[in-house]
């Protein structure tokens, strides 16, 4: 007698066969000890492993679940706005620290252009007032010396 | 008053403590308008939505992992998961099918994460040896309570020793009574490769418990 190959018997199992091989299945493992005891394993692993799943939540699980859902959302949604206030003041910060040097680079130009700056009046020039220090002169006498120095 | 409030569910679950008011009459809200109620934050509703899987997803967990301990640890996380990506689902899918997936993830990466730990501390050397013992043995106690006890411990001793991937596989058909499809669906591969992993996991369970299907039952 040929067997039920293993796979199909899976499938019979699992009510993935046609009916009509269905009934061949019945009428072969009726007959056939191999195959119904292999079969009648399948059953048994079921039916075990339903009667193994025996675990009942406790009855105030469902709310345990939902306060835990409801306090995680409110402190992920403090943590949020933290977050969003720490993001907005480093923007504003940088708006300034922006803002700030952009001012400060109107306000004060760059050393290279120190000769303009002096001539100017700008600001103070340490070259020129240790040149007034040096050589006891005026401070329009050091800008013109400047000048001519650095001509 | 809420008598038969979930008669479109799968499994008998208690009455839920709140939400809708529904009479006797009325069927359960499916559970999209479930889910939409939590969305419009109405009290009550995350809970009723956690009653009707609180049952599949622990028991779901107990086999996959073969400890009671952590049972609830895990499903309050696989709830908790489930409520953060509420706003994400899409209403087409089924969300039990959702639910399965977070478990599913979430046992096994608990198992191997378990594995892991096992292996380091190389506790494996003596729970094997153990759980190889207790399910060689024979039952011998006439009581048929103790039997059947035996045989729990000896199934849930059994797929502990599964792949985890085949493990939940296994689980997810024959204690959630999930088509291939379904569960192809829940764990994100093809229906020939659920077919492969079911038939893989049943061959090796059949071999473990070996004497206790010979053990006349």
């Amino acid at each position: 007698m040929k067997h039920i190959p293993k796979q199909e018997l899976h499938g019979f199992h699992d009510g993935r066969l046609s009916a009509e091989r269905e009934r061949e299945i019945v009428l072969h493992i009726s007959s056939c000890n191999a195959c119904r005891m292999e079969s009648e394993d399948l059953a048994r692993i079921r039916s075990w492993i339903l009667s193994a799943g025996d675990v009942r939540p406790h009855s105030s699980f469902a709310g345990d679940a939902e306060t835990r859902a409801y306090d995680t959302e409110q402190l992920e949604g403090q943590w949020l706005g933290i977050e969003k206030v720490a993001a907005r003041t480093v923007l504003v910060l940088s708006v300034l620290v922006a803002a700030l040097t952009a001012f400060s680079m109107i306000a004060s130009p760059p050393a290279s252009a120190s000769v303009d700056a002096v001539l100017n009046d700008d600001r103070q020039d340490s070259t020129v007032v240790q040149f007034m220090v040096e050589h006891e002169i005026s401070r329009d006498e050091a800008l013109v010396a400047a000048v001519t120095k650095q001509e | 008053m809420f008598a038969g409030f979930f008669c479109a569910v799968k499994r008998n679950f208690p009455p839920p403590r709140s939400f809708f008011s529904v009479t006797d009459k009325q069927r359960a809200p499916d559970d999209w308008t479930v889910v939409q109620a939590v969305l419009a934050g109405k009290p009550g509703a995350f809970q009723t939505l956690v009653r009707r899987y609180e049952r599949q997803v622990a028991n779901i967990i107990y086999l996959s992992l073969g400890n009671r301990e952590d049972v609830e640890d895990l499903s309050q996380e696989v709830f908790l998961r489930l409520y953060q990506s509420l706003p994400r689902l899409n209403p087409q899918r089924s969300l039990f099918s959702w639910i399965y997936r977070i478990t599913a993830n979430l046992c096994i990466d608990e198992i191997r994460r378990r594995k892991i730990k096992r292996i380091l501390s190389l506790e494996f050397l003596i729970d094997e040896g153990r759980s190889l013992a207790e399910m060689g043995g024979r039952v011998h106690a006439p009581d048929r309570i103790l039997e059947d006890q035996e045989r729990r411990h000896a199934i849930v001793q059994a797929l502990q020793n599964l792949p985890a991937d085949h493990r939940i596989t296994i689980v997810l058909r024959e204690y959630e009574d999930l088509s291939y499809e379904e569960i192809a669906d829940a764990l994100q591969i093809s229906v020939p490769a659920v077919k492969s992993r079911l038939f893989r996991a049943r061959e090796r369970l059949r071999a473990l418990l070996e004497p206790h299907l010979r053990g006349g039952s």
